[in-house]
This record gives C-alpha cells, structure tokens and sequence, in this order.
C-alpha cells in the first residue's frame, strides 16, 4: 500500500535489463563491439521514450532519477538566464516535492527571486493567482506538478502550459506520480520540461529522464566527458535506461486498464474508511490519481498508526512530524487546510495508502478491517480524542 | 531494526500499554492531573495522579497520550516508574530516566519522553495548590518561553552550552517553538547573546 514511495521491479523489465549487467556490459563511448551494442541499447531506448512522449530523441536526457531531472531542468535554465545577465522570478506550487522547492529556493544564488503558489483545499493549483503572478512581474520559470506524491491532486497541467506560453514563461513539470496513469504526450499537455523517474513505475531505482524541449536553454550543471548533449555527464547507466524504456512503455501501454482497476480499489477503501468518524479525505475526490488515499484519522498520531499496519504486514507513509526529518509534518498537508481552524491537527494525523498493479480486493478488505481495529485501539488512549 | 524501529521495551508498552485512562475518571478516583503538549507539535498527554494523603506517596498514575509510538511507550514506562513513590522522589524523575528505562530512544525522539516527566511535575504542583500547600509548588528553574511545552529559557541555554549552537539543534532536542514565530525569533535572541557571551 505504499506503490507511491516506489514500486517493485516488473518481471518483464527485470528480463530486459539482465543482459546488460551481464553480456552486453560495455561502455557506449567505447568503440569495438560491446561498446556499440551498448551504445545500440541506449539508442534503442531514447527512440521508445521519444516515440511515447511524442518528441525527438534529441530532446530525451538520461539522469540517475527525479530528483536530478528536476534539479537540471530548474537550475540548468536559472544558471543559462544568469549569465545572460537575467533576473526575475522562478515559481512552482506549495505543494511541490521537495526536489522541486529545494530548487526553486536554490535559484536565488543565481540572483532570481523563488515563488510559491498557493493552492486550495482540494491541492489543485490557483490560476488565477498565477496569471497575477505572470502579468504583474517577470517571471522566468513555472514547476507544477502533474499529480502531487502526497494526495495525488491532478493539476490542470494544459491551462498552466497554456498559460505560460501565451507569456513566455518556461514550464516545466515533475511527472513522476502521473507517468503509470496519465497521458505523457508532451506536444498535448503543451509543456517546455518534464522529469520522470523509473522507480515510480515498475522500473529500476537510480534512472530517471528529463525532457528538454528544442530551444529551452539549459547550462551545464554537471561536468564531465559530455554524455547527453554535455547537459547530463557520465557514463549512461545502460542497464537503468533500458529498464526505464522498457517500464515507461508497459505502465503506458496498460494505462486503460490499470486506471479502471485502481480506481475501483481506491474508492472502495476511500468510501468505507470515511464511514469511520472524524476521519477526512485529503485532496481533490474527483482530480486525483487511481492509486491515491490520503486520509486523517484525527485524535491519532501518523506514525503510532503507521508502525501498528506495518506490525499486520501493511506498509503506508505518514505526514506527520514524528516519521520525517524535519519537525514540521507534511508541507502539503498544511497547505491544502490552512484555511482550516488547526491545519497541525490534520498533518500530524495523516496516512498515504497508495495502490499499485498487484494490490488486491483482498488486500483492500484486509487493510479496512486492520484500520478500524488499530483506530478503536489508538482512540481509546488518546488524549485529544 | 529490521522487524522493529525501536527498543523492545519500547514495542512492549507501545503494543501493550499499561495504566491507560480509558474512561473519563470520577473526580473522587484521582487527586491530581496536568496536560501538557500540543496538537501543533503533535504530542499531547494528559495524567492523572492517585495520591494518599497522608503518606504523600503515588498510588497510581493513569494517562491518555495523542503522539507517536515512543510518545506513547514513554508514558507508559514512567506510570510504572511512579508507583509507590513520594512526591519527593516523582519530582527527581528525569527525562533521561525515562529514556534509560526504555532501553534507549532515538536522539530526535527524546522529546517526547521529556514531556512525560514535566506533566508528573505539573500534576504534582496542582496537587499541592488543591491541598494549599503553596509553600512546596515547585517552578521549572528559569523562565518558561513555551507554555505549551513547558521549556524555560534555562533548558536552552544548557544546551547551548553543551555544543548545541543551532535553531534546528535546539529544535531536535526541545521541540520548542516548532509553528510558532515569535518563540523562535526568542530562541534566536538567546542563541545571540549565548554567542556574545562565550566570545568575551
């Protein structure tokens, strides 16, 4: 139940990759044979992924996941700006993942101001205070998220982009939760950037892309023997590429299908877990994910619940403070009910079950049972219960 | 770590608690109670003290705690700890004492036990004010900057002294000022003159 955090890698891709840990293991800058048939792999697969994103391959940049797309895709474009002697304001919503505001607020080395944009208590972003934004000062970039990682809020990605195009502003757009279940059609959604990372979809850990459409600027951030176009160095992890290729065509391929079954799963735990009193659905009902339920089971903390399903074998993530590294619970949390008379008490109390292709009704029926009992049990000796 | 996060004292009293008030008490049943903590932080307990008057010795301490699972497993342990006690020695119980009796906590996590023994401490000052005994309340040393919490301005500046020179290190021992801007522009202030104070 916690397919967000990551997913297990999928037999059919796992078959794929082998090969090339094993026989095919050359260097694709190196010229005899194993090179070249390394070389061929990686080639292969920037041709899938461009073909599946409706781009060209020259627009495809391998990265070792995420977070790093993320960070060339904001930091890449802030570095180029600043030595044209630019400045002014890279934005991205309040509830970006960290690897998006961590670079957003990285900017400001560069001399641009960072923006965060609010959003309501469903989590979908505020238009209307972005078009301020972009017709009242100069703003340089836009990161929103496709689907958010905590309450799987689907934001209106092709009225930002279009937006941001009719005043030239770069988008970009940190797909990781949305690429198993939405369109990745990069000419429809209408956007400049876009990072996506293999362990989100059945694919391996450590591999990611970034797509940088034709005439987006982008300095170099990492240095090295000029692997991706000089945008990404290193040695491309061969194996991870393939993999990446290989998850990104079957998670879209199945979309249909996996959509129609999660759903169903999803609004079954959903419906009968909001039975349950004082326990609160977070985020959009109708604009989230397949796989998504994000619930406050309020008078109990988020991490005694956590650790009580994980002793009956069921796996979830927490908002609150007490699992995280920071004292702060979840950023999201907070900003989805900040309207609300205590947005802490409603942090603190979170749980994040996220469905994937092999969870089952049985699993669903399992998980209500447990949460009932173990909430009756934390209840009963809770103090602000 | 694998099976389990914590001690296994502490998986003990987190599953298996001991000394919960599961009902709302009658007022005859307990001579004493203090709350401490707060939902913005995310931990809050409540406990009720049984004590004889005559002997001033805890019969029995009860409680109800909305935190985590060392949170819980910490009130828990110190309701054990209590039993059979004097006011006296209730007093002396340290944090550190709580956390030795769990077998260890995590570093981040000892906040949550310091809450434990500063409710007992509270619950033991009401009981004096309800008997008028006004003469044996006794303050936490120092001024208290979070009434939530119960830390004084003396706990962060020991702290300080003993290494902790950052707002996020105070932060990780005390939990003090977490959501609360004016206390932290104080806690700034003391940082300050603590590192004015050690240069001359």
């Amino acid at each position: 139940m916690d397919f967000a955090s990551t997913t297990p890698v999928d037999p059919e891709v796992l078959a794929e990759m082998l090969p090339y840990f094993l026989n095919y293991y050359g260097n694709p800058s190196s010229l005899h044979q194993i090179g070249r048939k390394a070389k061929e792999a990686v080639s292969n697969a920037r041709k899938t992924v461009s073909s599946i994103l409706n781009c060209t391959e020259n627009e495809i940049v391998f990265t070792s996941g995420g977070t790093e797309s993320d960070n060339i895709a904001i930091l890449g474009h802030a570095l180029y700006l600043s030595k044209q002697r630019s400045t002014g304001i890279f934005a991205c919503s309040e509830i970006e993942h960290h690897a998006i505001i961590n670079s957003i607020y990285a900017t400001k080395q560069y001399g641009f101001e960072p923006f965060l944009l609010p959003v309501n208590r469903k989590g979908i972003v505020n238009l209307k205070a972005l078009e301020n934004l972009i017709l009242s000062k100069k703003v340089c970039l836009v990161s929103i998220m496709y689907a958010n990682n905590e309450i799987g809020t689907i934001q209106p990605i092709n009225k930002i982009a279009k937006l941001c195009r009719k005043n030239s502003v770069v988008f970009h757009t940190d797909a990781c939760q949305a690429s198993p279940y939405l369109s990745l059609d990069v000419k429809k959604l209408g956007i400049d950037m876009m990072s996506l990372n293999g362990s989100k979809m059945y694919g391996p850990k450590g591999v990611g892309l970034v797509y940088i459409k034709k005439a987006t600027s982008i300095s170099q951030v990492v240095y090295g023997g000029g692997q991706e176009k000089g945008i990404r160095s290193g040695t491309e992890n061969v194996p991870g590429v393939v993999g990446l290729a290989k998850a990104l065509s079957l998670a879209q391929s199945n979309i249909s299908i996996e959509c129609e079954k999660e759903t169903k799963l999803r609004d079954k735990l959903i419906t009968n877990l909001l039975d349950i009193p004082k326990v609160v659905l977070n985020g959009s009902k109708e604009e989230r994910l397949p796989n998504n339920v994000n619930l406050s089971f309020l008078g109990v903390e988020g991490e005694a619940m956590l650790l009580e399903l994980d002793k009956c074998g069921i796996c979830v993530s927490t908002g609150s403070a007490c699992s995280s590294n920071s004292l702060e619970p979840s950023h999201v949390i907070l900003a989805i009910h900040k309207d609300d008379s205590n947005p802490h008490s409603y942090a603190h109390s979170s749980i994040r079950f996220t469905i994937g292709k092999y969870t089952t009704e049985e699993e669903i029926e399992y998980t209500i049972l447990r949460v009932r009992e173990i909430l009756t049990r934390l209840r009963s000796i809770s103090s602000t219960w | 770590m694998v099976n389990w996060l914590y001690s296994e004292k502490v998986r003990k009293h987190f599953f298996n608690p001991v000394n919960v008030q599961l009902n709302t008490p009658e007022p005859h049943e307990f001579n004493a109670t203090a709350t401490i903590g707060s939902i913005v932080c995310g931990d809050m307990m409540q406990v009720w003290l049984r004590i004889d008057k005559v002997s001033e010795i805890i019969e029995k301490m009860t409680w109800k705690t909305f935190g985590c699972a060392t949170a819980i497993a910490s009130t828990s342990v110190l309701s054990e700890m209590v039993a059979g006690k004097t006011l006296e020695q209730a007093r002396e119980i340290k944090a550190e004492d709580i956390v030795k009796s769990l077998e260890g906590l995590p570093q981040n996590k000892i906040h949550c036990s310091v809450m434990g023994d500063k409710a007992l401490r509270m619950a033991i000052n009401n009981y004096y004010r309800s008997t008028c005994q006004t003469e044996m309340i006794r303050q936490e040393t120092g001024k208290v900057i979070d009434t939530r919490l119960i830390v004084t301005d003396e706990e962060v500046k020991d702290l300080i002294r003993q290494g902790t020179d950052t707002l996020q290190g105070i932060q990780e021992h005390l939990k003090v000022g977490v959501g609360d801007k004016a206390l932290i522009k104080e806690i700034e202030k003391i940082l300050e003159d603590e590192r004015q104070g050690q240069k001359s």
